[in-house]
């Protein structure tokens, strides 16, 4: 207390002064219009730059938020961005409308890495989320992998970066099928096999999704042809792809939940005759 | 010390109705009014309270605003002047020397002068500050505070040669 009197009374006169200075400026306001006005529009703008810095320090606090409505509006245009994509090519090549089997759901990318060569994901989504074994998983534009182990409340996922993954895939608007895998390199850099040189193959092409696997629907973008190689001795081009994503950045992915797909597995484990 | 109370009020009343009957009325080169009450804050004694001269110079410039139906420029203006008094004298003068009661009398012309003309600088830029009120007419702002300086300046430096020189 005795303090606070000191600091008072070592500051009197910048308190009078700031005193008479209320004082006069209420009087202002009050004595002229033009003023009034100006205060009016000084305080306007200064409660809305207040408001502003408020609300993008609490918008900061609601990202989290945000971005879970956000995932959940992606959702629904992802599956219709797949269908969108997948009715064209079935029609076109099959010449017949597919049924879209595919459910969709969102996980959140918890581990992921490019040390190795075989790499593996992990998201939080398992059991208890309907998360079962060989699902698809894709990113915002590009394939992630598929569901390898499930836990109660964890999966992993073999990464699109993993030697032994094969994804089927196709030349856009072509009927030239091949599998598309990693070269172990660059997170971008994958190569398309399987290609008898016999079919038109040109730089800048778009590979796709095939749809032969019951991973993933027809018709999802992957990459562009960045370099083809005719070798003289074999009968099948060397492809280079470049992907239209790093699969590396993702931090929100999708599960693709094929309906079917216990059907067409019992279909092939049944003994073959 | 009481008849330096008396002597203070006769210069406040003289001020205020030389300023808002004369002064406020000559409007040189359309709208210039020099400002000759600012010989208040020169001539009041530097050893008096310090709230004192802030209260009196509140009062001084309410009064002339009152007066001459000004809305708040004068008040804010010479509260500032009074306010800012201390740290412009340290500033003309030195911080290490005595500072002399009655500036009017101190034989430093130099400093004396350069704390007049900061006194009247500072008083004109917030009062035109105050008038305009917009940081966008900042030019105007400026050139009416040098406009009205040099009339202030001159009028000030005639007039501080009848405040009588022995106490």
């Amino acid at each position: 207390m005795q303090r606070i009197l000191s600091t008072l009374v070592r500051f009197r006169s910048f308190i009078v002064y700031l005193f008479f200075a209320a004082v006069a400026l209420l009087l202002l306001n009050n004595r002229s219009f033009y003023h009034a006005s100006q205060f009016d529009k000084t305080r306007l703008s200064l409660s809305a730059w207040l408001h502003l810095k408020s609300t993008a320090i609490s918008d900061y606090f609601d990202l989290n938020r945000q971005n879970e409505i956000l995932l959940m509006e992606n959702l629904a245009l992802k599956k219709l961005a797949l269908k969108a994509n997948a009715f064209p090519l079935y029609d076109q090549y099959y010449h017949a409308k597919e049924p879209f089997p595919f459910e969709l759901q969102t996980a959140r990318i918890i581990k992921t890495d490019l040390q190795k060569q075989r790499n593996f994901v992990l998201i939080n989504k398992g059991h208890v989320d309907g998360v079962q074994s060989e699902m698809g998983v894709i990113g915002a534009s590009g394939i992630v992998g598929i569901v390898d182990q499930v836990t109660t409340h964890f999966s992993s996922i073999i990464s699109i970066l993993h030697l032994d993954l094969k994804i089927n895939a196709q030349i856009k608007n072509t009927e030239v099928f091949g599998s598309l895998s990693w070269k172990g390199t660059l997170p971008k850099a994958f190569q398309l096999q399987d290609i008898v040189t016999t079919n038109p193959v040109q730089l800048g092409d778009t590979i796709v999704t095939g749809g032969r696997s019951s991973y993933f629907p027809m018709g999802i973008p992957l990459g562009v042809i960045t370099q083809v190689d005719r070798p003289q001795s074999e009968g099948y081009y060397q492809i280079d792809v470049t992907l239209f994503d790093n699969p590396l950045q993702y931090k929100y992915v999708y599960l693709l939940n094929n309906m079917d797909f216990d059907e067409i597995k019992s279909l092939e484990n049944q003994p073959q005759e | 010390m009481i008849r330096e109370n008396i002597n203070l009020g006769i210069n406040f009343i003289i001020l205020l109705l030389a300023q808002v009957l004369l002064f406020n009325k000559i409007n040189a080169f359309g709208d210039l009014n020099p400002m000759v009450y600012l010989l208040f804050f020169i001539h009041y004694p530097t050893d008096r309270s310090q709230t004192g001269f802030i209260t009196a110079a509140f009062l001084l410039g309410f009064f002339i605003d009152f007066l001459s139906q000004g809305s708040g420029a004068h008040t804010l203006g010479a509260l500032t002047v009074a306010f800012v008094r201390p740290f412009v004298i340290r500033q003309a003068f030195g911080s290490n020397i005595v500072i002399p009661p009655y500036l009017q009398e101190d034989p430093r012309m130099l400093n004396r002068w350069l704390l007049i003309v900061e006194l009247i600088l500072i008083h004109h830029f917030i009062y035109f500050t105050v008038v305009f009120w917009d940081i966008t007419h900042i030019f105007s702002i400026l050139i009416n505070s040098f406009n009205t300086f040099f009339m202030s300046l001159i009028l000030i430096a005639l007039l501080i040669n009848f405040y009588p020189t022995k106490r």
